[in-house]
């Protein structure tokens, strides 16, 4: 739950679902609710990032007369 | 007989005769072609025989273009059309309307004995099939880079996630390099590391186009891959091996991009949610910590210390111990606030706590001071009130000793 191992979009989400569950529950030390809080809005702002992190992108392998594939060009 | 006919009356009689007849208007026949001819105007000419006998046929320019497949000699087709006689020269011939190649019941068979030994083999299991990314960073395509699927899986995910990034592999769909060029398309994706998802699609077509679809080496292209793949191949009703070898079969190309990528809206909304909640979820712990304090800093024992009962002052000094964790947790909890600048937070209750006379103290280091033993004389603090920050010098340390 450290987020240093590869994090991804949906185990974010699940994350951050389950943070929200403990909150509610209620039965966290105050510290504790500060740092799941924190964490929480780490992985929201995660989230948003992920979504926009790739820019649009449509590419096309282009061959040789081999049939040898040499590179991605854009494809229109 | 009386009347003596010209030639072109007789050819027209019998030409007529033949029109009538319901059941030469629309025949099947099956046989081999032989001395194929195209001419120019796109009209084509053969023959159709078997090992007894021959019948000329035409096959007119718009029909031909409607065939799934170029005709060649020595190929066995079924062919429907009308027998008629060309009256110019007395010739019998079909006109062909429709042409298919004969051998489709063979391929049935080759379809069914693949689709056995590879299930057998394990290639179809179930728990061999791999899960789709929650969400892809990079998809590959094979498929042919003209016509409507490569570009209607574009439109599709430009509608539901905008910024996509896609890779295509150009393929042929159909004819004898196909089956070769999806295989080769599919280890290429796969050996790549930065395609999370491959989807293999083709549209509509009769099951010969679609028969490179059926090909061992391609099954096997599939199965071996560690890369997710889609199967999209011609319409919901059309199965192909590579479909059961697939981790997913999409009915149509369309569905395939529905499948690969979410509506972006929509997770937005669910983060934007979910954000929120926490907010939500985090103020309503506060509160009830507050509220817990506030009881507790209340208590009758508390507002009068003077009333001291033997039996009662062990009681006290855990309440007194508990008060003292949770204002010091509280503090803390500020300070952490005060720490993160999260503004949100900040129009939380906690902080309100400061509007009524509390604060709370940080040393140079910005660590909070919650005990004598985290400062010296002299040491610079700051403390913190509700409307900012006070720097103020330690001029004296003294430790609480029992009770009050």
């Amino acid at each position: 739950m450290t987020g240093e191992k590869k994090l991804t979009f949906e185990v974010a989400m699940k994350e951050l679902e389950v943070i929200i569950q403990k909150l509610d529950a209620g039965d966290v030390a105050l510290e504790e609710s500060i740092s799941l809080y924190t964490r929480g809005m780490e992985l929201s702002k995660y989230c948003r990032e992920e979504l926009d992190a790739v820019d649009k992108k449509i590419s096309m392998i282009s061959k040789d007369h081999n049939n040898e594939t040499i590179q991605e060009e854009p494809f229109v | 007989m009386s009347d003596i006919l010209s030639v072109g009356e007789l050819n027209h009689y019998v030409s007529e005769l033949l029109t009538d007849d319901a059941l030469l208007s629309m025949v099947a026949v099956k046989g081999e072609i032989s001395g194929y001819k195209k001419y120019p105007s796109g009209h084509a000419y053969f023959s159709l025989k078997d090992t007894t006998a021959q019948v000329s046929c035409v096959l007119f320019r718009g029909n031909g273009n409607r065939l799934s497949f170029i005709p060649e000699n020595g190929m066995r087709v079924i062919l429907y059309g009308k027998a008629s006689l060309y009256e110019n020269d007395g010739r019998f011939q079909i006109v062909v309307s429709q042409m298919t190649e004969d051998g489709i019941g063979d391929l049935f068979i080759q379809f069914e004995k693949l689709k056995t030994r590879l299930s057998q083999a394990g290639y179809f299991d179930e728990e061999r099939k791999k899960m789709l990314p929650f969400l892809p960073k990079r998809i590959g395509v094979v498929t042919s880079p003209k016509g409507a699927v490569i570009q209607d899986i574009i439109n599709v995910i430009s509608r539901r996630y905008p910024n996509f990034d896609l890779l295509l592999y150009p393929s042929a769909v159909q004819g004898k390099d196909a089956a070769n060029e999806l295989a080769s398309g599919v280890r290429y994706l796969d050996e790549r590391d930065d395609i999370d998802v491959i989807i293999i699609a083709r549209g509509g077509g009769s099951m010969e186009d679609l028969w490179c679809f059926n090909d061992e080496a391609l099954a096997r292209s599939i199965f071996q891959a560690e890369t997710p793949i889609i199967s999209a191949v011609g319409h919901e009703t059309d199965f192909t091996i590579c479909d059961f070898c697939a981790d997913l079969r999409a009915p149509t190309p369309s569905a395939a991009a529905e499948l690969v990528y979410p509506m972006k809206e929509e997770l937005e909304s669910k983060i934007d949610t979910l954000t929120q909640k926490l907010s939500f979820s985090v103020h309503h712990y506060f509160r009830a910590m507050n509220h817990q304090y506030e009881l507790l800093s209340t208590h009758r024992a508390l507002m009068k210390p003077q009333i001291h009962i033997e039996k009662e002052s062990q009681r006290l000094d855990i309440m007194q111990e508990r008060l003292i964790d949770a204002q010091n947790r509280l503090l803390s909890l500020q300070n952490h606030l005060f720490a993160m600048h999260m503004e949100k937070l900040s129009a939380l209750s906690p902080l309100r706590v400061l509007t009524r006379g509390y604060s709370f103290v940080k040393d140079e280091n910005n660590c909070t001071i919650d005990s004598i033993h985290k400062v010296n004389l002299n040491d610079t603090v700051h403390i913190y009130v509700s409307d900012g920050k006070i720097d103020a010098c330690v001029t004296n340390c003294k430790e609480r000793n029992n009770g009050l």
